[in-house]
Formats: C-alpha cells, sequence, structure tokens
C-alpha cells in the first residue's frame, strides 16, 4: 500500500514537470508548480510511515504544513503577477 | 561575547514591517539598517575570535524538533560582505528615490529588508528544511523585486523569474525529503556522520544539484537570468545580481565540504558542476561582450562569474583527500565576496548613467572621467576587480583559485580561470572606454546626488582594496 503512494507521488512529479517545461501560458506553468508542491508533499509525507515503531514520524507533517502555507503565499504572489501582466497586455492592445 | 543569531533576522524583519509606516519609514531605514549592518560585522568579528563553530538552537528546542543556527567563519564572512552591500546599496537608495521611482519607496524597503533577512537565515540555517524555507523567502522577495518598475517587461521578467524560482525551490524539497527519508535528519552536522554509512544520499543529489544550479542561474539554467535582473532599477539589480545567486553556490561547497562522504562516485558529479560551469563562464563573457546595453552587459557578467563558484567543484572533492581545504574555502568566499562588491558598485554605477544620459546603450554611456570622477572611479574598480587586475580582490580570488587547481594538477580549472579574466577584460573595456571619452555630446553636466555617487564609489574601492587587506579578511576561515 505504501508504495501505491510512492508512485502515484512520482507520477506527479513527471507529469508537474513536463507540463512545467512544455506549458506556455503561465498560468497553466503556476498550475505545474502547484501539482509539482502536491506530489512532493504526497511523497515527504508517505515517508511518515518509514518508521521502526507502529506510530507514524511527526516531522514530515510538520515540515508538509510549513511547505503549503509557503506554497499558498507564492501562488497568491504569482497569480497577482499574472494579473497585472495579462492587465497591462490589454491596456496596450 | 555571546550573541543571539535570531537578532540577525529578526532585527531586519523588524525594519521591513516598520518601513511600511509612511511617517516612520526614514527613521525605521536607519534604525534598523545600522543595526542589522552593526550585528552582521559583530557576528563576523566573534566568528574571527571564535575560532570554531557556534550553535545555537532556536527558542531552546534541540534538533529532531528544533532549528538549529550556526555561526562560524564562512558564514560570517557572508554575512559581513551581505552587511555591506546592503549599507551600500540602502545609501544609495536614499538618493535615487528622491530622483525617480517616489510610488515605489515604501515597497522597496519592505523587500530589501526581508531580502536581507532571508539572505540572513540562509547564511545561518544548519538543516535542510530551514535553508527551504530561506530560499523560499529570497525567491518571493527578489521576484518582486524584479516587478518593481511595474512596466510590462519587469512584470513579465518577474514572472517567469519566479515560476522557475518556485519550481526549483520545490525540486529543492524533493531532494530533502529522500534525504529525510532515508536518515531520518535534516541537521547538517547529524547527516555528516550518516552520509558516510549508506550511499542512498545519491538518490537526492539530481533534485537537489538541478534545483541550485536554476537558482544560481549555471549555464543551461541561466536564461532567467538576464532579463530579470536588467530590466529592473538599479538599487534592486544591484542586490539581485550581487547577493540572490551566491546562496545555493554557498550551499553547495558547505555541504560537500562539510556532509558529503569521500565518495567515489561524487567525482563524476563534481566534474559534471565544473564543465558547466566552464561553459558558463565562456558562454556568459561571450554573450556579455555581444550585447548593446550596459544592464544586460552586467547581468550575462554575473552568469560568467557565477560560473567560477561551479568551475571548482571538482577542487572541493580534491578538497577532501589533499590538504588544501582552506585555500578552497578562501578562494570561494574571496570570489563571492569580491564579484558580490563589485557587481553591486557597476549597477549602482550604471543607475548613474542612466540618470544622467536617459538611456542605458553601452554607445550612449556618459563621459563620467571628465564630469563625475566618484562614479568613473566606481566603474574602474570595480570591473578590474571582475577582471581580476592585480591588487584587486578579484586577482586574489583567482590568484587563491589557480594555486589551488595547480597544486592538485588540475591543469584545466587553472587555464579556465586565466582565459575567464581575458574575457571579463574584453566585456569590462567597452564600459572604460565610453566612460572615458571626449565627446562633448557625451559629457552630461547634470549633478547625481551625491548620495548616489559615494555609495557606487564605496562598494567598487572596498572591492578593488579588498584585495590588499585580504588576509585579515580570510583569517576566520581557517576554522572552517
Amino acid at each position: 500500500m505504501i508504495s501505491f503512494y510512492y508512485i502515484l507521488s512520482f507520477i506527479l512529479v513527471a507529469v508537474s514537470v513536463y507540463h512545467f517545461i512544455a506549458a506556455e501560458s503561465p498560468f497553466k506553468r503556476l498550475i505545474a508548480v502547484n501539482i509539482l508542491g502536491s506530489a512532493v508533499f504526497l511523497f515527504f509525507l508517505t515517508t511518515s510511515k518509514n518508521t521502526p515503531s507502529q506510530n507514524p514520524d511527526p516531522v514530515p507533517h510538520a515540515l508538509v504544513l510549513t511547505g503549503i502555507v509557503v506554497a499558498v503565499s507564492a501562488t497568491a504572489v504569482g497569480i497577482a503577477l499574472i494579473l497585472s501582466l495579462s492587465k497591462r497586455e490589454k491596456d496596450e492592445s | 561575547m555571546s550573541l543571539d543569531l535570531g537578532y540577525l533576522v529578526a532585527f531586519p524583519i523588524l525594519g521591513g514591517l516598520l518601513s511600511l509606516i509612511g511617517r516612520l519609514r526614514l527613521y525605521a531605514v536607519f534604525v534598523f539598517g545600522l543595526l542589522s549592518c552593526f550585528l552582521s560585522f559583530y557576528a563576523f568579528l566573534l566568528s574571527l575570535k571564535h575560532g570554531k563553530p557556534l550553535y545555537q538552537w532556536v527558542g531552546g528546542w534541540i534538533p529532531p524538533l528544533g532549528i538549529g543556527l550556526r555561526l562560524d567563519g564562512l558564514s560570517g564572512f557572508f554575512l559581513m560582505f551581505t552587511a555591506v552591500v546592503f549599507v551600500g546599496v540602502g545609501v544609495y537608495s536614499l538618493g535615487f528615490f528622491k530622483s525617480a521611482y517616489k510610488e515605489r519607496e515604501e515597497f522597496f524597503w519592505f523587500f530589501f529588508f526581508f531580502l536581507w533577512a532571508g539572505l540572513n537565515a540562509f547564511f545561518l540555517s544548519e538543516d535542510l528544511f530551514n535553508l527551504y524555507v530561506s530560499l523560499e523567502v529570497l525567491s518571493l522577495t527578489a521576484g518582486v523585486l524584479v516587478a518593481l518598475p511595474g512596466h510590462k517587461k519587469a512584470v513579465r521578467a518577474s514572472l517567469n523569474y519566479l515560476l522557475l524560482s518556485l519550481f526549483a525551490s520545490l525540486l529543492y524539497l524533493f531532494g530533502v525529503a529522500i534525504i529525510y527519508a532515508s536518515y531520518g535528519s535534516l541537521s547538517m552536522h547529524m547527516l555528516a556522520k550518516s552520509f558516510s554509512e549508506g550511499g542512498e544520499f545519491l538518490y537526492s543529489l539530481l533534485p537537489l544539484i538541478v534545483s541550485l544550479s536554476i537558482k544560481s542561474a549555471l549555464f543551461p539554467f541561466h536564461f532567467w537570468l538576464p532579463p530579470a535582473h536588467s530590466s529592473t532599477i538599479a538599487p534592486a539589480s544591484a542586490l539581485l545580481s550581487s547577493l540572490v545567486v551566491k546562496p545555493p553556490a554557498y550551499l553547495l561547497l558547505r555541504v560537500w565540504i562539510e556532509v558529503f562522504p569521500k565518495d567515489k562516485s561524487l567525482e563524476y558529479v563534481s566534474w559534471v558542476l565544473g564543465l558547466l560551469g566552464a561553459l558558463a563562464i565562456f558562454f556568459g563573457s561571450y554573450y556579455a561582450i555581444r550585447q548593446k546595453t550596459i544592464k544586460m552587459l552586467l547581468a550575462y557578467s554575473t552568469v560568467a562569474q557565477m560560473g567560477y563558484l561551479f568551475l571548482i567543484v571538482p577542487l572541493y572533492y580534491k578538497a577532501q583527500y589533499a590538504e588544501m581545504r582552506t585555500t578552497v574555502i578562501e578562494g570561494f568566499t574571496m570570489q563571492a565576496f569580491s564579484h558580490a562588491l563589485a557587481k553591486a558598485s557597476m549597477f549602482l554605477a550604471s543607475g548613474n548613467a542612466i540618470y544622467v544620459s536617459k538611456r542605458d546603450d553601452i554607445s550612449y554611456m556618459p563621459g563620467f572621467a571628465h564630469s563625475h570622477p566618484f562614479t568613473f572611479f566606481a566603474l574602474f574598480f570595480s570591473g578590474a576587480t571582475l577582471v581580476g587586475l592585480p591588487l584587486s580582490g578579484g586577482f586574489f580570488a583567482k590568484f587563491l583559485l589557480i594555486k589551488a587547481s595547480f597544486e592538485v594538477s588540475m591543469l584545466f580549472q587553472g587555464v579556465v580561470l586565466l582565459l575567464g579574466s581575458l574575457l571579463a577584460a574584453l566585456y569590462v573595456y567597452p564600459i572604460w572606454r565610453e566612460s572615458l571619452s571626449f565627446q562633448p555630446e557625451k559629457i552630461y553636466h547634470l549633478p547625481i546626488p551625491r548620495l548616489m555617487e559615494v555609495s557606487a564609489f564605496a562598494l567598487g574601492f572596498v572591492a578593488f582594496s579588498s584585495g590588499l587587506v585580504a588576509g585579515f579578511l580570510l583569517q576566520a576561515l581557517s576554522g572552517v
């Protein structure tokens, strides 16, 4: 069961890297970055089962929580920049 | 003599927050700018005196729960020159915003201080996850600084930079997750022990190295740097080009010297990075020579100068075996230091050129030698440092690196270092030629605000003359 999550996260990493490189539109690339983030968080959380005892390791949870906060605020900055860019392009045409 | 290292991050953040309050802005900038600078210098002196690393656990929590901060000769040195560049750029900005972009000033100071806090946090961090958080702080603040002028070109460059930088940060986190999954720790000194017991960390190298190469614009990931660093205002360009690309290279040195075991498979990795560094020097210099505008020239020159920091990665590998560790660390630090100061000075001086001539083509560069001696000497000293003319800081850096590479008979590194200097001379030459030109239409008598001239000159002068006091500056590094 654990390996299913590992494989899923690797597939998501591959998908997001492909789209980040291939996509033209900045919004698609921002979404790709977000998917990469989710993939990495999924991978990181799955590793918390990786302990000798029955209890999961809490450290990855805390780190992923921090990572999510950072990813959300970074996405907000990205969207703000995309909006301001499209506004400037509209003004010109 | 002791110092809570957390203050080095807290004071710039406080300064940034207070600078948002309109009436308090200049007081906040003065007080917290000076305090942060003082603290950085104090930390530098502490590392000089202490000789061995100083560890602190934030809030008294010990690992694995707590966050470790570490101050040693290397991080102390980086803190010190970060503060020097920030003070120089800060003084410049006080003059700069009086004449242009007045409406951007409040945001500028906020991001100025947060960038400083992010850099300090990065240089002090001891665990890999905290480094990730600092990298994200750097990406966000640097991304906004790129967009600061607000025109379309800047916003587009900023968006490209931000997306790529976030992508690289997440790749870095992926590498960190692999390391945590294999060793159950993120603290560097604990990993140093476990890395020598098992080779699982090799799986994390690909995401980590790709991510750090993107962040420090190593060839072939350099394409985001020239538009991002050239389209923004002069003080922001100076900060980005001199400081923001340095941390990933610093982390690579740190990890290689302190954490990586003596592992044969790492030699191939080091050579890949070394060759990419050599390519960065050649391509960066080639494109710098071909540029028509001064800011693009300087941005490509940053690509070339960052190449040196990667060219010498095979030396880190060798340094694990031979008695030249200190020489390599000294050469690296001196190169990072002299490039940071010289590039900041160059960008500030280019801001002065744009201030008087309103254009940034090199062929419209004013004949500063006849009208503005301070700006001329800023360009002269910082150019000499980039080229590595004798006595300058850049000369001393290259001298140490060439000495180290010949000691372990790595002729390739030595020859590329020498060729790199020659190429740097070729792209610095047009700047000097134009600023010496006699044509009357290129001599502007428009006065430049005193602060803008003096700060550019001071940074260039310190970059040049640091070669004379390098022995004193570098003595802290022998304990690393």
